[in-house]
């Protein structure tokens, strides 16, 4: 019996040296993404695993797809359930949210390690900042400007505009309704609180306004106010695809149907991947509203404090930060990358449309609701619920605007109870 | 050839063996009583890990503080205090009470109409029957895909033919206001759902002696007094069924449909309580509040299952 009972032990002990973890040991970086099944991204991502490896042999980077239909909630689930993977990707609200709610792994040391200046990064990385450490690595940015079908201008008998009355006129012009061309596109369906938000930001911050200032509601401030007035005329006037979705007007643009669309510069790709007409004559110029001011959306990489190889996957981060995958951000990835001063001249040159986004990237905000990105999207549901209200049920931008700012006091009301 | 001589002492053996086994294992009538839980033990094993440990985590859940990744701290009943005081709560009740009521009256009459009429004897009769159980068979993510471009305001068919057929020169925006986005919604339900009326109304049709029906002719009844006093009553037990079974399945289940047309919009018009919980948990990140609307949801669908469990025990023990 004794006999037994001492195999069952030392089975037992070399079966638990298997199951623990050994720092020395080679290990699979699990990063699951959907950004693995882009046509922009993907190439630039196999480059970083394929030197990645290279580099560090025995050690492998999974790259594991998943639709982004779902990623974001599966992420979430795993995170959730104490089982993350080694690579966490996240956009602006929702890195602030992981960081507040202690779900991420500082990367100081590991920027200090390999001589990366925090300060380099883009505007931006303050997302992913706090208490003066940074909890992300920013991998691009998709600050929005204005792509234009250079053709579908020069045949209205227009040229690219410059201020906002030459920004309607032109919205106006190209619009033909028997051939279903419209002249600008924007979203218009109810639903995806998200998708609306990130939409509309832009031309909000375009006439100066937001829906937040310094962790205040700031609905009912004019610039706001004047920046639902003119997403209310667009829709009511039947100036843009009303009630489609994102990817179907999209889609309009690429097949030559849509004149101008403001989004970041990453819809090049689709763009040259889905009609090389289209892209024969894309450009692209900053946002011509009243203030000229621009969000963007930052995607972040960070390691989530309960992965397995955080060590690992913190180095496999910050590799991407190194210049030759910086500049293929760029010229395969076509986005601007995490670092400053990383895009190659010879790039813009070939790539005229790439400037206005070169430029808006250093200015640009950030979507999320300003001083109070943790809550971003609870914001961005009560916000579009309203703008929804504006548009499909007749109510004025004024009644909208003071309907919404109750709403978002009563929110932050709520938030500081608790 | 002498036929061999049986072991005398060998059969003593086993039965001897025999005696001891039976000494300390069950004897026959309490084995015949385990046979039953012996055979569903792999079910219950399997629904206890896919479905009792979910749930009642997701209660363990409700009565903690939000947290991610680690369970919050034990909050007691403020979950549901929170939810049930919040300003979206009486109208996501609304919504999913709407919905539930819609879905139930327009199944029972759409699949009571085609039941009536699949009933009869006509040509092609087996052919209509199957084309009617099409919608049934249909996975709602390509229901939900194809009905959304059949609504679509600037390329869907439906405003085409509205046009087509002179029926109005503006365009309608079936899933851009309300309520028409939760008529819209419904009506896909229904669609979908129909076919399961029509099966168990056809069922019960079945059932009825068509001599009750000669009976009512000769005494001078017609289609519609027949319909009233002789059909109806007769698929009695199957409406009671059906309303308590759609009630449970619409009411707990109202996610699929409209999280691929409308995620709950226009201005949360099409949000009803499973859709509040999806948004509480994966994209508020509030565990605790999605799972207090969880184990509310449960409550109010196991209501409705004991009260079919309760009339279908009834039914059992009168032979009804």
């Amino acid at each position: 019996m004794k006999t037994v009972l001492s195999r069952v032990a030392v089975a037992a002990a070399l079966l638990s040296s298997l199951a623990l973890p050994d720092p020395a040991r080679a290990a699979d970086i699990t990063w699951p993404s959907h950004q693995w099944g882009e046509a922009n991204n993907a190439p630039v991502m196999l480059e970083l695993k394929r030197r990645f490896e290279q580099e560090n042999p025995g050690n492998t980077v999974q790259n594991i797809t998943v639709p982004q239909a779902v990623f974001f909630d599966k992420q979430f689930a795993d995170i959730a359930a104490g089982n993350p993977a080694d690579v966490a990707t996240m956009y602006d609200p929702d890195i602030r949210a992981y960081i507040e709610a202690d779900l991420l792994e500082p990367l100081d040391a590991y920027y200090a390690a390999a001589g990366i200046a925090i300060d380099t990064l883009i505007p931006t990385r303050t997302l992913a900042q706090k208490d003066g450490k940074i909890y992300g690595v920013p991998f691009q940015i998709n600050a929005r400007a204005l792509f234009i079908n250079e053709r579908l201008l020069n045949e209205a008998g227009l040229q690219p505009p410059r201020t906002f009355d030459e920004f309607q006129a032109a919205v106006r012009k190209m619009r033909q309704p028997d051939k279903v061309q419209f002249g600008y596109a924007t979203v218009s369906k109810p639903g995806n609180a998200a998708v609306f938000y990130i939409e509309i930001a832009p031309i909000v911050a375009g006439f100066g306004g937001g829906f937040f200032k310094d962790g205040k509601p700031n609905a009912t401030a004019p610039e706001t106010v004047a920046a639902m007035k003119f997403i209310k005329s667009l829709h009511d006037q039947e100036l843009i695809p009303r009630g489609m979705e994102i990817n179907a007007y999209r889609q309009l643009f690429i097949e030559g149907k849509v004149g101008m669309y403001a989004t970041g510069a990453f819809f090049a790709a689709s763009v040259a991947n889905g009609n090389k007409d289209t892209f024969a004559h894309l450009n692209a110029i900053p946002l011509p509203l009243p203030r000229g001011k621009t969000t963007a959306i930052t995607v972040f990489l960070g390691v989530p404090k309960a992965a397995k190889n955080k060590d690992l996957a913190a180095r496999l981060l910050i590799r991407m930060l190194e210049d030759d995958i910086q500049t293929r951000i760029v010229t395969v990835g076509k986005t601007v990358p995490g670092r400053v001063g990383m895009i190659p001249e010879s790039f813009v040159a070939d790539n005229k449309w790439f400037k206005a986004f070169e430029q808006a990237a250093l200015t640009a905000t950030s979507y999320a609701p300003q001083g109070a990105e943790q809550y971003g999207a609870e914001i961005a549901k009560i916000v579009v619920e309203h703008i929804e209200g504006m548009l499909f049920s007749g109510l004025s931008a004024d009644e909208a605007a003071q309907r919404l700012q109750k709403a978002l006091d009563a929110f932050i009301a709520s938030k500081r109870k608790t | 050839m002498m036929a061999a001589r049986p072991d005398v002492a060998a059969l003593r053996d086993f039965g001897n063996r025999r005696e001891s086994m039976t000494r300390w294992r069950f004897d026959w009538s309490t084995r015949e009583k385990l046979v039953p839980f012996c055979f569903l033990a792999p079910s219950f094993a399997a629904l206890a890990v896919v479905s009792l440990y979910p749930m009642a985590h997701a209660l363990f859940i409700s009565f903690h503080a939000d947290g991610v990744g680690s369970v919050g701290r034990f909050v007691g009943l403020e979950q549901y205090e929170r939810v049930l005081s919040s300003d979206y709560f009486p109208r996501v009740m609304r919504i999913s009470v709407l919905w539930t009521v819609g879905n139930v009256m327009f199944v029972l009459a759409a699949g009571l109409a085609t039941a009536l009429m699949l009933d009869r004897n006509f040509p092609g009769r087996a052919l209509a029957r199957a084309m009617f159980i099409l919608p049934w068979a249909m996975p709602y993510v390509a229901a939900g895909l194809i009905w959304g471009w059949m609504f679509d305001y600037e390329f869907g068919v439906l405003n085409y033919v509205i046009r087509s057929a002179g029926l109005g020169e503006s365009k309608v925006g079936f899933l851009l206001a309300c309520p028409d986005a939760l008529i819209s919604l419904t009506s896909v339900s229904v669609w979908k759902l129909f076919p399961l009326g029509t099966v168990m109304f056809l069922a019960g049709l079945q059932t009825i002696p068509s001599d009750h029906y000669e009976a009512a002719r000769v005494d001078g009844a017609g289609p519609v007094l027949c319909l009233w006093y002789i059909t109806l009553p007769g698929l009695r037990n199957v409406t009671i069924m059906l309303t308590l079974l759609i009630t449970i399945w619409t009411f707990g289940r109202a996610f699929t449909i409209i999280f691929l047309l409308t995620e709950g919009g226009p201005a949360g018009c099409t949000e009803t309580i499973v859709i509040r919980s999806y948004l509480e948990a994966f994209k508020f990140f509030h565990l605790g509040a999605a799972s207090a609307i969880g184990v509310i949801v449960l409550l109010i669908s196991l209501a409705f299952s004991i009260a079919y469990l309760a009339y279908a025990y009834r039914r059992e023990v009168s032979g009804g």
